[in-house]
C-alpha cells in the first residue's frame, strides 16, 4: 500500500508535471484532429479518419450512407468522452448505436450541427466533426465490457511508461470508457501484463463511506486479476512512440487494441486523471519520481526500464496465493545467463534489503553484464551508484526476471547473490532454525 | 463565462449605485447630495400613491425595507450608514505609509462615495482567495472561482433562504426545460434559448405570487434583476456539468458552489469583517496577496484527495 505521499494529487500534477509540456506540445491534447494528422505523419496509427467538417454546408453535403460499416462522430476537442456517438450498423435509413438505439439521418445530422455549435467543445471557437472508423472490441476482452469498446490509458513520463489501467465502458457509462461517466478502471502490472485490482467510477470520485475496490466484475464471480491484455509489450511501444513524437513530458495515451491491426492511439491527454492509482494501488507520485533522473536510450529500452521498476510479481490468481512456494534463508537457484544456459548456485534470501543483488564477476560470467543490458545506474546502500541488468532467476520451479544492482562487493563473497523483497513477494520466507 | 459574470457583478454594482429609490432614513451623513434629493422625491411620490392602497402592500414594504436596511449591495439605508458612522466614531492616525489607503477612503467616503461600496469592493478579492484556498488545501471544486464569488454577492443582495429557494426553483426549471426541449430536435442555441424562456417564465411567475411567499421567509419582492440574472447563469453551468459528467457529479458540484457561497456571504455579512477591512484596507490587500501565493505555490495533497485515496493509503500513515 502506497503511503499518503507516493500518491498524485491535483495541486503537484499541475505544479510539477503537466507545466512540463510545452504549449505546443499541449496542443496534441486539445485538437483531436491534429493528434490524428500528427501521428499519422509519424506512422503511429490512429483510428482511420472517414470524414472531417468545418461547416454545415459541409455537412449538408456529406452523405451518410457512403460509410460502410460502423463509425463514430466525435468533437475534434471535446472532454471527458461529451459528444461522442458511436453508430454500430445502418439498416435503410435507420442507424443503430452501440446501445441499439435508433437513428435516422435527421438525427445525425443534429448532432454533428450540434458540435459544430461548440455545445461539447471547452475551448477554441472553431469546431469540427471527426467521422471516424468504429474499433470493434478485441474477442478477449468481448465478454467484459458490457458495450462499447474498452481502451487503455497508459502514463507516460519523460518517455517511460509510468502507470497503466484497463478501462471497460458499462451500460452504466453508455458505452464509454470514462470513468467520470461509470466505467470501470482496472490496473495493470507492468511485469505480467495481467489485470491487478480495479475500482468503479463512483468509488473513484466519492470521497465519503466505506469504499471498497473491485475484486470481481460487477454483478458476477469473475475475479478481475488476471485477465491478461493482449499486445501488451506493444501497447507500452505505442505509447512511448507517441510520447516520443508529440514531444510531451507528462501525458497519457488512450489506446484501442483493434484485433487485427493491434494497438492504436485513440487519445492523447495532456492532463490524464488521478484515479489510475486507486485502480493500480499505486501512487503514481512515487513511480514518477523514480522515472525522474532515469533516460531510456530507445523505444524498446524504456519499455524494459518500465517493466523492471513497476513490475509487481503479483499472484495471477488466487490459487497461487494459497500455494505460495516456502523458501529458507539460503535457497538453491538457477541463474540463466545470455544464452538461456543454466547455472546453479545458492542465493541468500535477504529480506533486509530491497532491491536484489549480484557480484559483478558472476553476472560477467553469465554475460548478463554487456554495455547493452544496463537498464540504469542507481545509488544502492554506501556503495554509489551501480548499473541495474536484468536476470532471469528461477526461485522454487518459478522463473522469474529480477532487475538486480551488480555489485562488486559480493565479489569474493558466498554466496554471490542476493535476493530483496522486491523479488519475493510470491513466496514465504522462513528463517532457519537454530 | 467569467468575464460575462465579471460584467454582470460590476454593472450590478454600478446599478445598486445609481438605483437609490429609498431616501435612508439614518444617514448621519452631513452632506446629501444632489441626486439622492432627487431620487428620494421620485420614492415620496411612489409612497404617496400607494399608500393609500389596503395594508397588505404597506406590509410588503415594509419587509422591503427592512431588507433593504440591512443589504450591504445597496447603498442607501443602515449598511452604509453604520459604515460610515464607524468611521467617523473611529479617530484617524497621522498619515503614515501604513495607512493612506485608509486616509484616502475617508476623503472619498467625506465627499459622498459609499462606505459599503467601497467594502464590497475590498472583500471581493478576499472572498475569491479564501474560494481559491478551499479548493487547492480543502479540495471544495465548485464552479471555478467566480461562480461562487458573484454568487455570494447575489446572496447577500437577495438573503440566504430566498436566493437558495429562487436557485432551487431555477435548477430544477432549467432542468426540467432541457429534458422537455431535447425532445423538440432543435439546434443548440434555440434550444438554449427555449430553456431560458421557461425559466424566465418561472422566476416571472414567482413575481407575481411573491407577495403570498412573505409568511415562509421567502421575500422575492424587493429583488432586483441582477441577482436574479446571476442565479439562471449558474444554472447554465450546471447543465453544463451534466453534460460533461454525470448528474450526480453536477448536483455534487452544484452543492459545493453554494456551500463556498453561503460561507462567502456569512464571512462579508459579519460586521467584525467589514469594519475589519475599512479600517485595514491596506493589511487586507497584503494578505491577501500573500494568501493567493501561497495557496498557489501549496504541492501537496488536498484534503478531500486524502479522503479519494484512502482505501489505497497505507493506514499506518
Amino acid at each position: 500500500m502506497p503511503k499518503a505521499q507516493h500518491i498524485l494529487g491535483m495541486n503537484a500534477r499541475v505544479q510539477i508535471y503537466t507545466v512540463q509540456n510545452s504549449y505546443k506540445a499541449k496542443r496534441y491534447g486539445f485538437s483531436k484532429l491534429r493528434a490524428k494528422h500528427f501521428l499519422q505523419k509519424h506512422q503511429i496509427q490512429v483510428p482511420q479518419l472517414y470524414a472531417q467538417l468545418s461547416s454545415l454546408d459541409e455537412l449538408r453535403e456529406f452523405d451518410w450512407h457512403t460509410i460502410s460499416g460502423g463509425f463514430a462522430i466525435k468533437p475534434a476537442n471535446g472532454v471527458a468522452g461529451s459528444g461522442i456517438m458511436v453508430i454500430k450498423r445502418r439498416r435503410g435509413d435507420t442507424w443503430f448505436d452501440i446501445e441499439n438505439n435508433q437513428f435516422s439521418q435527421d438525427d445525425l445530422y443534429l448532432h454533428a450541427s450540434d458540435i459544430l455549435d461548440g455545445q461539447y467543445s471547452t475551448w477554441g471557437s472553431t469546431h469540427q466533426v471527426i467521422i471516424e472508423e468504429r474499433i470493434p472490441i478485441h474477442p478477449d476482452l468481448e465478454s467484459f465490457a458490457e458495450v462499447g469498446t474498452p481502451d487503455i490509458r497508459v502514463i507516460v513520463y519523460r518517455k517511460i511508461p509510468a502507470m497503466a489501467m484497463l478501462r471497460l465502458p458499462t451500460r452504466a457509462s453508455h458505452g464509454r470508457a470514462n470513468l467520470h461517466q461509470g466505467a470501470i478502471a482496472l490496473g495493470i502490472d507492468f511485469g505480467t501484463g495481467k489485470t491487478t485490482y480495479g475500482v468503479d467510477g463512483n468509488t473513484a470520485y466519492s470521497h465519503f463511506g466505506n469504499r471498497a475496490l473491485l475484486k470481481t466484475f460487477p454483478n458476477s464471480d469473475v475475479p478481475i486479476a488476471g485477465l491478461e491484455i493482449p499486445f501488451w509489450d506493444d501497447v507500452l511501444k505505442i505509447a512511448v512512440r507517441t510520447a516520443n513524437a508529440t514531444g510531451l513530458k507528462y501525458m497519457g495515451a488512450d489506446i484501442f487494441l483493434h484485433p487485427e491491426k493491434g494497438p492504436m492511439i485513440a487519445e492523447v491527454n495532456t492532463y490524464p486523471g488521478l484515479s489510475i492509482q486507486l485502480a493500480n494501488k499505486a501512487g503514481l507520485r512515487q513511480r514518477l519520481e523514480k522515472i525522474e533522473d532515469i533516460s531510456a536510450r530507445n523505444v524498446t529500452h524504456a519499455v524494459k526500464i518500465a517493466q523492471a521498476l513497476f513490475a509487481e510479481n503479483y499472484p495471477a490468481s488466487s490459487l497461487a496465493q494459497v500455494d505460495r512456494p516456502i523458501i529458507g534463508t539460503k535457497e538453491k537457484v538457477i541463474v540463466y545467463d545470455d544464452h538461456d544456459k543454466p547455472y546453479e548456485t545458492i542465493a541468500l534470501v535477504n529480506t533486509g534489503r530491497y532491491r536484489s543483488i549480484i557480484a559483478e564477476n558472476l553476472a560477467s560470467q553469465l554475460e548478463l553484464n554487456e554495455p547493452h543490458d544496463e537498464l540504469w545506474q542507481q545509488s544502492v546502500d554506501s556503495e554509489g551508484s551501480l548499473p541495474i541488468v536484468q536476470v532471469p532467476i528461477k526461485i522454487k520451479d518459478r522463473i522469474i526476471v529480477a532487475s538486480m544492482a551488480v555489485s562488486k562487493r559480493l565479489n569474493k563473497k558466498r554466496p554471490q547473490i542476493e535476493i530483496g523483497r522486491k523479488d519475493l513477494s510470491g513466496f514465504l520466507v522462513v528463517g532457519d532454525e537454530q | 463565462m467569467g468575464l460575462i459574470l465579471t460584467l454582470v457583478f460590476f454593472s450590478y454594482l454600478a446599478v445598486a449605485v445609481n438605483a437609490q429609490t429609498r431616501p435612508s432614513p439614518a444617514t448621519p451623513n452631513a452632506s446629501p447630495d444632489l441626486s439622492e434629493n432627487q431620487d428620494s422625491t421620485i420614492g415620496a411620490e411612489l409612497d404617496a400613491t400607494s399608500e393609500a392602497e389596503a395594508s397588505p402592500a404597506a406590509q410588503v414594504r415594509e419587509v422591503i425595507e427592512e431588507r433593504r436596511s440591512s443589504d450591504l449591495t445597496e447603498t442607501t439605508g443602515e449598511a452604509k450608514g453604520r459604515l460610515s458612522s464607524f468611521l467617523e466614531q473611529t479617530p484617524a492616525q497621522p498619515l503614515g505609509p501604513t495607512n493612506f489607503v485608509q486616509h484616502a477612503i475617508r476623503k472619498a467616503v467625506d465627499q459622498g462615495v459609499p462606505a459599503n461600496v467601497l467594502v464590497l469592493i475590498l472583500l471581493f478579492p478576499v472572498v475569491a482567495s479564501l474560494i481559491a484556498t478551499s479548493r487547492h488545501i480543502i479540495g471544495l471544486q465548485g464552479f471555478g472561482v467566480y461562480i461562487p464569488a458573484v454568487l455570494a454577492v447575489a446572496l447577500l443582495s437577495t438573503g440566504i433562504i430566498t436566493g437558495i429557494f429562487l436557485f432551487i426553483v431555477i435548477l430544477i426549471s432549467a432542468s426540467i426545460g432541457r429534458t422537455i426541449f431535447k425532445k423538440f430536435k432543435l439546434q443548440y442555441l434555440p434550444r438554449t434559448a427555449l430553456v431560458l424562456w421557461l425559466v424566465a417564465l418561472t422566476v416571472f411567475s414567482l413575481l407575481l405570487v411573491s407577495p403570498q411567499l412573505i409568511q415562509f421567509e421567502i421575500n422575492l419582492a424587493a429583488l432586483s434583476i441582477f441577482p436574479i440574472l446571476v442565479l439562471i447563469l449558474l444554472s447554465e453551468n450546471f447543465i453544463e456539468a451534466q453534460l460533461a459528467g454525470t448528474r450526480s457529479r453536477a448536483i455534487e458540484l452544484t452543492i459545493e458552489t453554494v456551500l463556498l457561497a453561503v460561507l462567502s456571504t456569512i464571512f462579508m455579512r459579519a460586521e467584525i469583517v467589514q469594519r475589519f477591512v475599512i479600517i485595514y484596507p491596506e493589511l487586507t490587500i497584503i494578505t491577501v496577496l500573500a494568501i493567493d501565493i501561497l495557496v498557489g505555490r501549496f504541492k501537496g495533497l488536498r484534503l478531500a484527495e486524502y479522503l479519494r485515496f484512502r482505501p489505497i493509503i497505507d493506514p499506518e500513515e
